[in-house]
């Protein structure tokens, strides 16, 4: 008796301890998983607070120069807000638009080293192709929109020594950060966003999800960006003979909201809105910011635009035209309109004016009252070509998070464009070409990393 | 019916028998004291009750060989068989308590004598546990517990410390605080309430890192060990019962800081004028404004007059949230506990069977109900098996009540201080607290339903219900394989469900609201359409948690006489899986009867009503991850004595996890701790007649914890992302493979001693704990990835020093007794390295001292202030900068960060009690028991709440020292508050931190409080069915009979929306058959 009971009990112990490992392997949430399989990383791609919504700059914006607040209005403004809109931003901590675009930059890259380690095959290359590409697209679309705001405009003499942003490509958090140089930055954006041409497909089935469409357009704005009006235009062109549908504003229905459904359809190539920090200063639900009046004045009565982005208002108006959905509405992603303003603009400065004017009268037809007829623009010089394009480009894309690169560019091309806003009693501005441009990094930032601040 | 008849055949037998009597003559007396025992009574089996004069003797009648029973109240029933012709007898009897040194300590693992350990614990008994009411078994512990301490009133937002328990201070900085509780020998995963106080015989709380390591990485927070009432072999069967009734008075609203009415509307007076409220009144979603603001608004529109305006006005000024509140609740509480349990046992049988029925009815008319049903028992299979089996099932429901005080908010922020509920005809008045009545009046075109919210009558529409059930089953086997050599086998199964049925019925207003956000208006009202259909909505939520524990373990225990006295050992292993699953649906256009509901779409989105901005319907039916824990342990532990007076004992422990992306080999953690332990009171040379007991101790052990974020992998989240309907991953933590774990060790010195035949008995601990490798937040370079600022690491080493003492006195004169405790504790741990930035950053504690900030040498919780510069000739608070006064609050404060307490702010101290612990006493004469305990915390500071413009403006919650805010020049000598200002006054929200955080609102937090009186009446009786029965009577909450600060503030309720509870008055009876 007393021999059995004691084998049985070796006999335990010794199941007990081959059956332990296995007892310890089973997964302890069924919701969490780790980054090994397309699946999952398939799903990181799609996390749409990371890649979408609430994710791009408003600094620039809320710098920029399409809307000024009232002095009342601003007198009640915390600092914090204030000296954004006064071009001396208080010191900041996290969270901001560094933070949030470096998150986005942390899941792509995190992508990038697992999906090199899932074997690609016949069954599984599609998707593994669309993983590949979307981390590559993610990571340059946050990289640009980083270079906007905290690097100066790029300028080939330069750019070497300009500084540039943190081109974090690793996930390990131990690397520290350093600033590269304007023309490595660009350089990286370029670079990532053509590989992820070979790919993406040519369209996808959310605006979401990146495409071979929105890395062409992505690659058309680093380009415009750089003042490589060759480049910007074929890859601007690229995009539009995959995807040119425009919208007819004679269909959109005049409210508080008009676009609200447009965003996930119609122009829409690749859908991302602006964040938070910043916003606050121009978003529509504070009842802050007020359109620039001279800008107002410009739109026709018969375009539609007119009525369908503001609220007319005496003596200010207020911008409503915004193509995103729910809270978080202001649009900052890729979209055709955009697109045929690039291409009209590289068609106008490499003298191709017909081709220039076609694109804009494409366009400007759809925003034209259909009951009034529509007098197509003609023009045979080129300055004037220019001109009305970059008026229109800027009637256009207002309060889309592409006011303030435009002013650094233009600027660059002489243009001359010289904010002012009003602040206790004085008019202020900003200079064309100052190094102010380049906006502050996040005060933290610098002091834990040494980093330099503009 | 068993006595009874017993009873009856001893009476026959008597008859029959007819035995030579003898006259007995005696004394009995106090086998301690040596004092004479006055009452006690004597039955003998043919004779009736004699009871013992006041000097202790009796004489009686007896047949020789007959046993006679000596009981009395305070002692311990004794039997005594007289021999033939005997005449004379000293009886001596044990004193009741004298019994409790004789319990045994149960550390969940195995039983052990109290001399025999030498780590530190503390068993507290049903008796003592009784002497607290309520229906938590854990505050019961509060003052009779060395070395505990409970933080009431803490802000409890706290997630490491959910229970506010803390044993000998912190052992670590950013882990888990509370202590593991162990219920009948395995980890208790369910709701704490589920155990009730009645069923309990005792707990043993292990302090020290010898008692611990044994449950390893969980119990480096000391171990509640909590053993139920059950069955015992060879003894007779006995009922109990027993019933308490609790009564407290509804809160006292009063008590809350708020500012008055007129003051109040005053202020929205100067927001309006300021322009506060203009992006609330054009705000897209018409938000709600506050009546006050509404006549305002109405007098800028023109729309009436200020004659109107100034009634209007007036009329407000005449409400009183706090009369509105009380209005919709009772005036008290009540709650009723019942109980009872049948024990009894046969030589191969022991059988415990019990029942609880609870019922409360809470002033706030919420109500809550449970049903408890166990059922233990051991049977002895052949000499050396014994079976243990054992089942208990609760059954909670739980009904809520009206509304809290200060919940009803106008958009979600604002709480008023002059709502009325009804107005003076007793009709339910309207509150807009979300959306404007001129919106909601005129929206829909009458096509929508009643808009407005009715705060008197909605809560009888809501019915807010949710069920718990506990289950616990468990199965031992015990086999002594050999001599000295057992077996022990056993296995739980515990399984407890929730589910939360929340219906708000097609009158609510929650409802109402849902169905217009949903609706379309058509052409015509035949067009409309309704995507929430008319009708009740129903949220469920429902929650399941399964655990099972398993364990093998083998025992040796053999004494000799000789060097080696005694020898105990076991080893074992335990294998434990937890499963927590759940998930939750709504219905919509829910009807109970007739039953009926109507399906929605939950995935488009549709426009919603007011703003167009597109919404799905709230609340699709998801299910949560199935989170599984599972756990291996394997332990052994071993002690020896020697020469019957030196114990020597050490443990050893690995467990493992399935912690999730983690190495194999990181999974295992090991823990150990060894003891030594000399009795001196046994060694020849000690020959003092004053102590009867002396033993020193002295234990080491370690403990640890692992961080399940120590992973090589990124752990992903996968959940349903609410727009694109993919699949979405995210990651909440980065991967950090550096991280190690945490290391803490303890060392734990000791002595325990009787004095004068345990007159007086005690024990003091020393101890010291070290932590090393502590996690903390760590600044972090989010540009690495940009979910958060600071990143979990290794960062800290402490170091913690403390005294646990307790002294309890036995003073008697035979008739009274009156027994004393002392329970004095010192604790303090400080922070003693810490990498990375602000690790001298005093200015952290600029805070209210509820989280754990680790600055090095300073304490763990602390406070520390600005200093103070009066008010300005503008009624701003100053401070210093450089040296002289400034209101440049936003410099003030980097100085503050930079050179600490060499500049403008002051460390004041800890924020937590360095010195506690408790006074209680007991007199007992005859059947008479009266009971009292206080409780003291001494040595620390805490911040009184202090009027915050920002709060005001944006939650409408102020402090009453508004009244005396700095309003012209002049009063800045008489007044420390500031002026009021808009918000766009120079570093407005600066400017409000600075003066809270100054030094003039932190004091001394030392206190005494009266915790609790209790009256009971005991009496046995002889020959009725009832055997005894006791009745008492109970207060708790008395609050504060003396303390530091001088502005009568209880420093354990002075949190915003925190006041001292009512006192609670409990009756009790209870009685054994």
């Amino acid at each position: 008796m007393k021999t059995i009971i004691i084998v049985i009990l070796l006999l335990f112990c010794v199941a007990g301890c081959i059956s332990c490992s296995k007892f310890l392997d089973k997964k302890s949430d069924t919701s969490i998983d780790i980054p090994n399989s397309l699946r999952v990383l398939q799903a990181l791609l799609d996390n749409s607070d990371v890649f979408n919504i609430s994710v791009t700059p408003a600094f620039g914006e809320a710098s920029a120069d399409d809307y000024f607040i009232e002095e009342k209005t601003l007198k009640t403004m915390e600092d914090r807000l204030s000296s954004v809109y006064s071009w001396r931003s208080l010191p900041y901590k996290f969270s901001n638009n560094w933070s949030v675009c470096y998150t986005s930059v942390y899941y792509s890259n995190l992508c990038l080293e697992s999906v090199v380690r899932i074997e690609k095959n016949e069954t599984n290359k599609d998707q593994w192709n669309y993983i590949k590409g979307a981390a590559l697209f993610h990571r340059a679309y946050a990289f640009l929109n980083l270079a906007w705001t905290f690097a100066k405009a790029y300028d080939a003499s330069s750019a070497a020594t300009d500084l540039g942003i943190d081109l974090r490509v690793q996930s390990d958090f131990k690397i520290s950060s350093k600033r590269s140089s304007v023309q490595e930055t660009y350089d990286r954006i370029i670079a990532d966003a053509k590989e992820a041409l070979g790919y993406l497909p040519d369209t996808s089935n959310h605006v979401f999800r990146p495409s071979k469409a929105a890395a062409s357009g992505l690659l058309a704005r680093a380009y415009l960006s750089m003042r490589n009006y060759d480049s910007a235009f074929r890859y601007a062109d690229q995009c539009l003979t995959i995807k040119n549908d425009l919208l007819d504003y004679n269909t959109i229905g005049d409210n508080d909201n008009p676009f609200l459904n447009a965003g996930y359809s119609g122009e829409t190539v690749f859908y991302t809105t602006m964040s938070l920090w910043g916003r606050e200063l121009f978003d529509k639900t504070y009842k802050r910011a007020m359109a620039d009046t001279l800008l107002y004045a410009r739109y026709d009565e018969n375009d539609l635009r007119k009525k369908l982005f503001f609220n007319a208002g005496k003596p200010y108006s207020e911008f409503k035209g915004m193509y995103g959905v729910g809270v978080a509405r202001y649009f900052s992603g890729i979209a055709t309109d955009e697109i045929y303003l690039i291409r009209a603009e590289c068609n106008a400065r490499l003298a191709r004016l017909q081709a220039a004017l076609k694109d804009l009268n494409d366009l400007l037809k759809k925003r034209w009252n259909k009951n009034v007829p529509y007098k197509e623009l003609a023009q045979n010089d080129a300055a004037a070509v220019l001109e009305l394009i970059l008026l229109e480009r800027r009637k256009e894309l207002l309060m889309r998070g592409l006011r303030w690169a435009d002013i650094k560019r233009l600027n660059k091309e002489g243009a001359h464009i010289v904010p002012a806003r009003f602040v206790n009693g004085a008019l202020i501005t900003l200079p064309a070409n100052d190094p102010a441009y380049a906006l502050p990094l996040p005060d933290d930032i610098i002091n834990l990393t040494g980093m330099q601040q503009n | 019916m068993k006595q009874i008849l017993t009873a009856i055949c001893v009476l026959l037998l008597a008859v029959a028998g007819a035995q030579p009597r003898h006259l007995l003559k005696g004394l009995v007396k106090d086998s301690v004291t040596g004092l004479p025992v006055a009452g006690a009574t004597l039955i003998t089996k043919g004779n009736g009750v004699e009871r013992t004069d006041l000097k202790g003797a009796f004489a009686l009648s007896i047949a020789d060989g007959d046993t006679l029973v000596i009981s009395h109240i305070n002692y311990t029933i004794q039997n005594v068989k007289v021999q033939k012709e005997e005449a004379y007898l000293i009886i001596s009897l044990m004193p009741r308590d004298q019994q409790l040194e004789e319990v045994t300590i149960n550390t969940g693992y195995q039983k052990l004598k109290p001399n025999e350990v030498n780590g530190s614990f503390s068993v507290i008994t049903n008796e003592r546990l009784n002497e607290q009411k309520g229906l938590s078994v854990l505050d019961r512990l509060n003052g009779v517990t060395p070395g505990m301490l409970f933080k009431a009133g803490k802000n409890t937002s706290n997630v490491n410390n959910p229970s506010v328990i803390s044993i000998r201070g912190e052992s670590t900085i950013n882990g888990p605080l509370d202590p593991l509780i162990i219920l009948d020998n395995f980890p208790y995963d369910g709701d704490i309430r589920n155990i009730n106080p009645n069923d309990v015989e005792s707990i043993t709380v292990l302090k020290d890192a010898a008692a611990t390591s044994i449950y390893g990485a969980k119990g480096g927070n000391g171990v509640i060990v909590i053993t139920t009432k059950r069955g015992k072999f060879s003894t007779p069967t006995r009922v109990d019962i027993s019933s308490n009734a609790i009564i407290t008075e509804r809160p006292d609203l009063y008590q809350y800081r708020q500012l008055s009415v007129v003051e109040y509307i005053g202020v929205e007076a100067y927001l309006f004028r300021n322009g506060y409220f203009n992006s609330t009144i054009s705000n897209v979603s018409k938000l709600g404004i506050t009546p006050a603001v509404e006549v305002f608004l109405k007098r800028r529109n023109g729309s009436i007059t200020a004659a109107d305006s100034a009634a209007q006005i007036d009329y407000l000024k005449k409400g009183d949230t706090r009369e509105a509140y009380n209005s919709l609740y009772n005036t008290g509480s009540i709650i009723l506990q019942n109980s009872v349990t049948v024990r009894g046992g046969s030589s191969t049988a022991a059988w415990m069977l019990g029942g609880n029925y609870d019922k409360t009815a809470l002033y706030d008319r919420s109500k809550n109900n449970r049903v408890n049903v166990r059922f233990n028992s051991s049977f002895k299979l052949g000499k050396r098996m014994t079976l243990d089996a054992g089942a208990n099932y609760t059954i909670t429901t739980m009904f809520a009540g009206s509304p809290a005080y200060n919940s009803i908010k106008f958009y979600s922020n604002l709480a008023l201080p002059y709502l009325r509920f009804r107005d003076e005809d007793g009709n339910p008045v309207v509150l807009a607290k979300d959306r404007q009545r001129s919106y909601t009046d005129t929206a829909g075109m009458g096509r929508l339903l009643d808009w407005n919210y009715y705060p008197a009558t909605d809560n009888d529409f809501i019915r807010d219900k949710t069920t718990r059930e506990d289950l616990i089953g468990s199965v031992g086997l015990s086999v002594n394989i050999l001599d000295g050599l057992n077996l022990y086998a056993s296995y739980q199964y515990q399984q407890q469900t929730g589910n939360s049925d929340k219906l708000y019925m097609a009158e609510s207003y929650y409802a109402r609201n849902q169905v217009n956000l949903f609706t379309r208006l058509g052409a015509t009202a035949a067009a409309d359409v309704f995507r929430v259909p008319r009708g009740g909505i129903l949220l469920n939520n429902y929650s399941r948690l399964q655990s099972q524990n398993g364990r093998a373990q083998l025992a040796y225990d053999r004494r000799w006489k000789g060097a080696i006295t005694a020898l105990s050992a076991l080893a074992g292993m335990e294998l434990r899986s937890t499963l927590t699953s759940g998930g939750s649906y709504s219905i919509y256009g829910y009807r109970e009867d007739p039953l009926s509901n109507t399906p929605v779409d939950y995935y488009t989105a549709y426009p919603t009503f007011i703003t167009g901005f597109t919404s799905t319907i709230p609340f699709a039916p998801q299910k949560s991850g199935v989170v599984s824990n599972r756990f291996v342990s394997v332990y052994g532990n071993m002690a020896i004595t020697l020469y019957n007076r030196f114990f020597i004992n050490g443990s050893l422990r690995r467990d493992a996890a399935n912690i999730f992306g983690l190495q194999t080999n990181d999974k295992w953690n090991p823990f150990w701790s060894s003891g030594i332990g000399w009795e001196i009171s046994k060694e020849r040379f000690f020959n003092s007649a004053l102590f009867n007991y002396v033993k020193l101790r002295a234990t080491l052990g370690t403990s640890g914890i692992v961080n399940p974020n120590k992973t090589a992998d990124a752990i992903v989240y996968l959940s349903d992302d609410n727009i694109s309907r993919f699949l979405r991953g995210s990651i909440s933590t980065p991967n950090n493979p550096s991280l190690r774990w945490e290391k803490s060790r303890q060392l734990n010195i000791g002595i325990d001693f009787g004095y004068r035949q345990n007159r007086v008995t005690g024990s003091i601990d020393y101890y010291n704990k070290k932590g090393k490798d502590l996690y903390g937040p760590a600044p972090f370079n989010y540009t690495a990835w940009g979910g958060a600022s600071t990143m979990e690491m290794n960062v800290a080493n402490m170091e913690g020093n403390g005294i646990d003492a307790s002294l309890n006195f036995k003073i008697t004169d035979g008739r009274v007794n009156y027994n004393t405790g002392v329970i004095f504790n010192y604790t303090l741990a400080k922070t003693t390295k810490y990498f990375g930035p602000g690790a001298e950053q005093v200015s952290l504690f600029l805070g209210n001292g509820n989280t754990i900030i680790p600055i090095v040498g300073k304490p763990l919780y602390a406070i520390a202030a600005y200093k103070w510069g009066g008010l300005n000739k503008k009624g701003d608070p100053m401070g210093y900068l450089n040296d002289t006064l400034s209101t440049d609050y936003t410099a003030i404060r980097v100085e503050a960060n930079n050179k600490g307490e060499e500049g403008n702010i002051r460390f004041i101290g800890p924020a937590n009690p360095v010195i506690y612990g408790a006074w209680n006493h007991a007199i007992r004469w005859r059947g008479l028991e009266f009971s009292c305990n206080l409780v003291y915390k001494l040595g620390y500071y805490f911040r009184k709440e202090a009027l915050n413009y920002q709060t005001l403006f944006s939650t409408g919650l102020g402090h009453p020292e508004y009244t005396n805010r700095w309003q012209q020049e002049g009063d800045e000598t008489a007044t420390n508050v500031p002026a009021l200002v808009y918000t766009n006054y120079p570093q407005f929200t600066q400017r409000n931190t600075f003066y809270t955080a100054s030094e003039i609102h932190v004091f001394r937090g030392d206190h005494v409080r009266l915790q609790y009186i209790n009256l009971l009446y005991r009496r046995s009786f002889a020959r009725t069915v009832i055997k005894d029965a006791a009745i008492s009577f109970n207060v708790a909450n008395l609050g504060i009979l003396w303390r530091l600060n001088k502005y009568g503030l209880d420093p354990d309720y002075n949190y915003t929306n925190t006041i001292p509870p009512r006192p609670q008055f409990t009756i009790g009876l209870q009685a054994g058959f």
